[in-house]
């Protein structure tokens, strides 16, 4: 008799476990979506339109910039996004007329979200023209995903994909899935203070007084090389690559046989993005200087020996990268520079040196360089877009084979997807009688091609941010330190200026 | 009726056995949402990704 009691006061125990734990999930989850809740309260407030009463009037140009984290402008102040900044060069290129640029960002949110809830957007601020970013996360936690892959499936097949796709939409889920899955490539280093300390270096650079000591020594002494190769350091470090040249090609004509005035011009030309120029300028050191080569290999070993002891620290990956690149060891020299932002992603000036690495390697294997698009931009999260595939597979328990067959394999989802996305927001556009243009920031590698033909086919102007980024010289002066996948002042700047071009090119404006 | 008394008593004993033993739900919630909470912290501190807005 007693045993029973005590059995039954067991299950009672273990019931009242799984109650608490079945209300703690619940609270989380209502606690994440409270979160998210005020996260976007806060951000509309913050991005709120500061001419309420303007967007009504007729001359006025109203802008609608519907998009995720891109387009709201996490850690930079509100007038630095690039809604706010696209404002300011429309109102710069066309002083007769009035704009109005609203942003209506939601981070976290990807492009069904934005088409989904425009309307009722259109309807308040009576835009003529809505900007719509597309990024690499689209095929996750998409509200029109079910829709837009229905007619490969069958009954069944839906209600498996509606329960993994309602499963995977719950925070708790997402809370635990981001828990356990890798660590994304470009995410900060966890070597935080070696790149403090790399830094440090860079901010002991010379500061405008010491700029103007320099340029003093170089007017007293014109015929002095070494004021000049000082004083075009200076620029340098400041980031004013082509004065910098200007003046080393100075210290050069009159000293041409001191090998680090070319060993630094080669390092302005890459920042300038002129790699043949560059390259050039790495050669010469080996004719001027015959035991350089030596020299270097000497370094390289000492570097090593460093290594072996710190093998975590990107300062020293960073070097040896910088050793090989200038023993014309380019292969060597990419792998270590990947290394060493694969540990501190936000050593700039790397993203910049990879490119050159790159570039410099396709010259001496005479292939144009500009075919050898990759992606530096630290955005980039590759096969993200991709994963959910492989959960689809799992889902439906169906070969890959089968998978791709129906049309569900990953970049035929996201081709279809987009499809669905812009078709549904051009009948919205057309409806409304108003324009549409794509914008791709925060997009990656794999996905360009699907994004250009499925904006090509549907006859919706796109502002390839991507490629921009691909071609700037230095991507990484446009991301933030801190956080290398969100862009700085710098970069919503450069985000404003592509879509004003894009906007300008498709006669968005005018017409 | 009868059923209905029932059912009322089921509810009754159920409510009763949350009020008063509270110590045996409460402990795994409360260790659960610490946990929790720990997790998202290290989420946000050690692998920050434009990914993390998705959480909220």
């Amino acid at each position: 008799m007693e045993k029973k009691k005590a059995k039954l006061t067991l299950l009672q125990k273990a019931g009242l476990i799984c109650c608490g734990v079945i209300f703690a999930l619940l609270a989380l989850e209502a606690g994440l979506r409270l979160a998210g809740g005020a996260m976007f309260f806060l951000d509309n407030l913050r991005n709120k339109p500061h001419a309420s009463d303007g967007f009504e009037t007729k001359d006025t140009f109203v802008v609608l910039c519907l998009g995720p984290c891109y387009t709201t402008g996490i850690g930079v102040m509100p007038e630095e996004s690039y809604p706010f900044r696209l404002e300011a060069i429309l109102a710069r290129h066309y002083p007769g007329r009035r704009f109005l640029v609203i942003n209506r960002g939601v981070r976290g949110k990807n492009l069904s979200f934005f088409v989904n809830n425009m309307e009722p957007l259109i309807k308040k601020y009576h835009p003529h023209l809505v900007v719509l970013n597309v990024n690499s996360r689209l095929t996750i936690d998409d509200e029109n995903l079910l829709e837009s892959i229905s007619g490969s499936l069958d009954f069944t097949q839906r209600l498996k994909v509606k329960t993994g796709v309602f499963v995977k939409s719950l925070k708790v889920y997402k809370m635990f899935s981001l828990f356990f899955s890798p660590k994304q490539v470009w995410a900060p280093a966890a070597d935080e203070k070696s790149f403090q300390s790399y830094s440090e270096t860079a901010k002991e650079s010379l500061s405008g007084i010491e700029i103007q000591r320099l340029q003093k020594a170089v007017e007293n002494n014109p015929t002095d090389p070494l004021a000049w190769f000082e004083s075009s350091r200076s620029y340098a470090w400041l980031g004013l690559y082509e004065i910098a040249a200007q003046q080393m090609n100075k210290a050069i004509a009159l000293d041409p046989k001191d090998g680090r005035f070319y060993i630094e011009l080669c390092w302005d030309y890459c920042f300038l993005g002129e790699y043949r120029l560059a390259l050039e300028a790495q050669k010469k050191v080996f004719e001027v200087d015959h035991n350089f080569g030596s020299q270097l290999k000497k370094e390289i070993r000492a570097i090593w020996e460093q290594v072996t002891l710190h093998p975590e620290d990107c300062k020293l990956y960073d070097a040896l990268g910088h050793k090989y690149a200038l023993l014309m060891d380019y292969d060597s020299a990419i792998i270590f520079t990947k290394k060493a932002l694969s540990l501190c992603p936000a050593i700039r000036h790397d993203y910049a040196k990879l490119k050159y690495y790159l570039a410099a390697q396709q010259i001496l294997r005479n292939k144009p360089y500009k075919d050898d698009r990759f992606a530096v931009v630290p955005v980039v999260s590759d096969g993200v877009a991709w994963r959910f595939t492989k959960e689809l597979r799992a889902l439906l328990k169906s070969p890959e084979a089968k998978l791709s067959a129906q049309g569900l394999d990953g970049p035929k989802i996201f081709e279809r997807l987009l499809e669905f996305d812009l078709e549904k927001a051009k009948r919205i556009a057309e409806r409304r009688k108003i324009k549409l243009l794509l914008e791709n920031s925060g997009s990656s590698l794999e996905q360009q091609e699907i994004i250009k033909n499925v904006s090509g086919l549907l006859k919706v102007p796109l502002a390839d941010i991507y490629s921009a980024l691909n071609d700037f010289p230095n991507p990484g002066l446009l991301f933030k330190t801190n956080l290398p996948y969100q862009f700085n002042a710098k970069g919503y700047d450069f985000i404003a200026e592509q879509v004003f071009k894009a906007l300008q090119a498709n006669n968005l404006i005018n017409g | 009726m009868d059923e209905k008394n029932k059912r009322t008593s089921f509810y009754q004993v159920l409510l009763k056995l949350i009020a008063g033993n509270s110590q045996w739900w409460l402990t795994p919630m409360l260790i659960i949402i610490l946990l929790a909470i720990l997790v998202i912290l290290y989420l946000i501190q050690y692998k920050p990704s434009d990914f993390i807005y998705s959480l909220f």
